[in-house]
């Protein structure tokens, strides 16, 4: 547990933070969000004691901040900064050794964990353990700070901004790539953004900051159900709807689909009785198309009408979001989508139906 | 090895050799300087052998190297410590002031208190050689990513292990250059110690000035030439290994 008790820092005469009252939970993952200059990234950094508070305490599991030696203080404490600041006269192997090697940990057990760290991260220890920093793209590089921050296994990790330098594509990649790490790790983590919602889509909780004051500090869907304020209310956007759907699986909110293998009788299913719709799989359960009777007449062939469908167009992952889903919907103009796991298997289906219950849900809690 | 890194020790190895057989063999430099000066009747410099000169000239630029690397190192590390500030002005305008600072005036000004001969000699290279180096020095620490000192910082990394561990191993590639230019530069003007009786390879060059004898001059002026080439060849050749052995720069590894 980091506990921010009555903390303040100045510069000069401007106060970074006033006032500060903040426990972050142990094995939490809590974003600092805010607009520049409202105090995150000296909150964070008075956690390794870059910054010293100018009034009240930090407390880390009770014990005061001030009575740890800083450098001790920090060895235990994964430092990932949005430069990254990789070591350019050293190997992304020994960069991420620093840590290990700076506690006297055994040659061969600091060599076998840069090589963990490096899978763990999703970078092939052979392939870029050898490398130099300047031989890396962004993604890569940030990839190597986590690995790094990480080395030693220190029950806290501190983020200042890390993906912010990265493009948008990359970006989003690293923080699912980041969140799957840390369902694993459970560490402490203290992450700063200025991006909403990049703090919705990773946070446990969230801590909204304002010139230096902590203005409301809770899990992500109650901040979107009940924003304290009108300036929080401005900050998460006007868009808070959709960032909450972006919040909710889709595997909590899906249905079983209806299905047909392509085996049977699907001629027998487009001249029969039943007047809905069927998502056609193959003998391992792959989705191959749709046969909706609303579009197609007895007389069509299923296996042209199914072979001339962009059926992975429609089709939403399970671990994605519902509004990921609403926007799939949107792009198909389907009602009902099919929701599928990695090998494109079909899992479920989800109707806009289940979008509004998730969404009514939400606003009447 | 890089070819461009090969050629650079071949050339150093040439040069070196080069300066050893004139040195070592006075046939051969006899020879030389007869072909060169036909008219000449007594075309070695008879006071020293050369090789005795070279040795003595190499003396004078190792030792105040040495100090001016030493201080200017050290001076450029204080100078760029937080809080020190004020110390990087004054070190550069010391720095500075030596250089512009006529080494014979500095030799003039020298004599009176420590004598002739082999200490104002030390103390005008040394401070005719300081500048670059305290320039680099600076430079090169001053031009570590802010980023990653943050980051070492962070990772509880002391002041000192910083120092030694990241900021100075980046630095060095400038740090060499500075001494690189330091002591070609000295190479060159330690021919004025001759002047006050220090020795070195400019006494042929003055005897050769005051006696008119243009062998003597090219005697001496023939090995302060190969023998600052051949230092420079060495710079050159160590800087490429530097850069080779960590890949700094992109170019000089293979891509990903």
């Amino acid at each position: 547990m980091i506990r921010f008790e009555g903390v303040g820092r100045s510069f000069g005469e401007v106060w970074a933070v006033r006032t500060l009252d903040l426990a972050i939970a142990e094995r939490e993952l809590c974003v600092l969000v805010g607009p520049s200059g409202a105090g995150k990234s000296t909150i964070l950094r008075m956690i390794n004691r870059l910054v010293e508070p100018s009034e009240g305490r930090v407390t880390l599991d009770g014990k005061e901040l001030r009575s740890i030696d800083p450098d001790t203080l920090r060895r235990g404490i994964g430092y990932v900064i949005q430069g990254v600041g990789l070591f350019p006269h050293l190997t992304v192997s020994a960069n991420v050794s620093v840590v290990p090697e700076l506690l006297g940990w055994a040659r061969a057990r600091v060599s076998a964990r840069a090589r963990e760290m490096l899978e763990l991260v999703g970078l092939d220890p052979d392939r870029y353990g050898p490398r130099y920093p300047s031989q890396l793209s962004g993604g890569e590089a940030q990839r190597v700070g986590v690995a790094r921050a990480l080395a030693s296994d220190p029950p806290i990790l501190l983020m200042d901004e890390p993906f912010s330098a990265v493009d948008p594509v990359n970006r989003l990649r690293l923080q699912q790539e980041f969140l799957s790490i840390q369902r694993r790790l459970r560490k402490t983590v203290v992450f700063v953004t200025h991006d909403v919602d990049e703090a919705i889509r990773l946070a446990d909780r969230i801590a909204v900051l304002r010139s230096g004051s902590l203005v409301q500090y809770d899990a992500p869907e109650a901040l979107l159900d009940a924003p304290a304020d009108a300036f929080i209310a401005g900050f998460l956007g006007s868009d808070r709807a959709l960032k909450r759907l972006s919040r909710r699986a889709i595997r909590d909110w899906m249905r079983p689909a209806r299905k047909a293998s392509v085996d049977e009788d699907l001629a027998g299913l487009l001249c029969g009785e039943d007047p809905g719709y069927w998502w056609v799989v193959d003998g391992s359960g792959r989705l191959l198309g749709c046969l909706d009777r609303a579009l197609a007449g007895c007389s069509e062939d299923p296996r042209r009408i199914i072979a001339a469908q962009r059926i992975e167009d429609m089709a939403v992952d399970l671990d994605t979001s519902l509004k990921d889903a609403l926007s799939a919907m949107l792009g198909s103009s389907a009602r009902t989508i099919p929701v599928v796991d990695g090998a494109f298997r079909l899992v479920g289906e989800i109707a806009l139906d289940d979008i509004e219950r998730a969404s009514d849900r939400a606003q009447s809690r | 090895m890089t070819k461009a890194e090969l050629r650079a020790w071949l050339v150093a190895a040439l040069l070196a050799a080069s300066l050893i057989l004139l040195s070592s063999s006075e046939a051969a430099l006899k020879g030389l300087l007869g072909l060169l000066f036909p008219g000449t009747a007594r075309p070695l410099y008879p006071r020293a052998a050369l090789a005795f000169l070279v040795g003595e000239h190499l003396g004078l630029v190792a030792v105040s190297s040495l100090l001016a690397a030493l201080v200017g190192i050290s001076a450029g590390i204080l100078a760029t410590r937080p809080g020190w500030g004020s110390f990087a002005e004054l070190a550069e305008r010391l720095a500075a002031a030596g250089q512009t600072f006529p080494p014979a005036a500095a030799l003039a000004l020298a004599v009176p208190s420590l004598g002739f001969g082999f200490p104002p000699t030390i103390v005008a290279l040394f401070l005719y050689g300081i500048l670059p180096i305290v320039r680099n020095t600076m430079s090169g620490l001053a031009g570590v990513g802010p980023d990653v000192l943050e980051a070492a910082r962070g990772m509880g990394m002391g002041r000192t292990r910083i120092l030694f561990r990241i900021e100075l191993p980046l630095a060095a590639p400038l740090i060499l250059a500075g001494l690189r230019t330091s002591v070609i530069v000295n190479i060159g003007t330690a021919t004025i110690g001759a002047t006050i009786g220090a020795g070195g390879l400019g006494a042929p060059i003055i005897s050769g000035l005051v006696t008119q004898n243009p062998s003597y001059l090219a005697e001496g002026a023939m090995a302060v030439a190969l023998l600052a080439l051949a230092v420079d060849a060495l710079f050159a050749a160590t800087s490429l290994r530097l850069a080779a052995s960590r890949a700094l720069s992109r170019a000089a590894a293979p891509g990903p």
